[in-house]
């Protein structure tokens, strides 16, 4: 694929690649959980690899508020000096 | 197989070059767990085993430091165990003769790395998936960075640790009363879980939802700020955006290569088995 994703298909397939990617892991001892691999994505949603890559990669940053990055510090904070075993 | 003895002396090397703690997995545990393009076997052709190297963990008097800002900023040193596993692989080629390269330890694309240095340190017995995000602890050291060299060479495995170093039994005791531990109710954004007859059921990550607290002034910020600030028509603002707090701090992570990753640490400030090391200290 030479040059960039289109808009139009990276907004028809970004939550589908998203659901597939490592963005929330589950781990249960003696079972594999994983997400999926460019390629594995790929073949999943009849997708090329770049395309996947490309949708990945934008959707990392698309899917993470600006708003998170710069509230981060606060919530960091308030926590750092919380007691423990509040739920 | 190569010796013991020779496994031995690799390690001993390994130690003396800065690193904590080391261990042995073969390619082929590994690739049990690794999905193609992300093994060993991908990155060097004929591997056969990883020396991971775990070290560079924040000091003991870190974990007391009086803000999350500045645990954030010297938590961590990338340069430290990049180095060591470097040196080892030129040892490895010039002493055994054997092809090693250091891991790739950067991002290969966005978020994926080139391969889970969580699963070699796993495979090496440097320790086991916690609750808090699944993060290996060590039970000497609590929390360790990795690195790790892969090589042609066949050394003896150190293979998995047997018992698992989460939860705690005081963990395993807060839960029964309180339905939580130290890591869950320090940041219920990112993680969740269930401990179930004194072991881990089940614990879920949100690595959306903590990279902006782990990564808040690197690369992703970086850009978000940038496109804020091609897409505001205001000059003055465009101003507040590019000379502001947020992208001055932005702008110096990455030229400095400092405070980049690790800056958040809330889930492992009150982890049993990473205080037991600094409640030693005077």
């Amino acid at each position: 694929m030479p040059g960039f994703v289109s808009m139009d298909l990276y907004n028809r397939y970004k939550e589908d690649v998203w659901k597939l990617t490592n963005a929330k892991q589950r781990f249960e001892p003696g079972k594999t959980n994983r997400g999926l691999t460019d390629k594995e994505i790929a073949t999943r949603l009849k997708l090329t690899v770049e395309e996947v890559i490309e949708i990945r990669c934008i959707a990392e940053n698309d899917k993470i508020s600006l708003e998170a990055h710069l509230d981060a510090d606060d919530t960091k904070e308030k926590r750092f000096s919380r007691p423990p075993g509040k739920k | 197989m190569v010796s013991m003895e020779t496994a031995t002396e690799i390690k001993e090397k390994t130690l003396a070059m800065g690193a904590r703690a080391v261990g042995i997995a073969s390619v082929e545990a590994i690739n049990r767990f690794a999905p193609p393009a992300h093994r060993p076997s991908d990155q060097l052709k004929g591997a056969q085993s990883v020396v991971v190297l775990g070290g560079g963990e924040p000091t003991g008097g870190a974990w007391k430091t009086g803000t999350n800002r500045v645990l954030g900023s010297i938590g961590y040193n990338r340069g430290q165990l990049a180095s060591s596993a470097r040196q080892l692989s030129y040892i490895i080629e010039e002493r055994y003769g054997y092809c090693a390269i250091p891991i790739p330890t950067g991002d290969w694309v966005g978020h994926y790395p080139y391969m889970s240095l969580k699963v070699c340190a796993e495979m090496a017995g440097l320790g086991t998936r916690s609750m808090a995000a699944g993060i290996l602890l060590n039970q000497q050291y609590g929390l360790l960075y990795f690195n790790g060299v892969i090589t042609t060479m066949p050394l003896p495995e150190d293979g998995p640790l047997e018992k698992p170093v989460c939860p705690h039994d005081s963990c395993v005791r807060l839960w029964e009363k309180k339905q939580t531990t130290p890591c869950l109710s320090s940041c219920p954004d990112c993680l969740s879980g269930e401990i179930k007859e004194g072991k881990i059921h089940w614990m879920e990550y949100r690595q959306d939802c903590c990279y902006p607290r782990a990564q808040t002034t690197a690369m992703d910020a970086f850009r978000k700020l940038l496109l804020e600030a091609v897409n505001e028509p205001d000059s003055e603002q465009r101003k507040a955006i590019l000379f502001g707090s947020h992208f001055t701090r932005a702008v110096r992570s990455m030229a400095y290569s400092s405070e980049l990753s690790a800056q958040c640490f809330n889930c492992l400030k009150r982890c049993p088995v990473v205080m037991k090391r600094v409640r030693r200290l005077k």
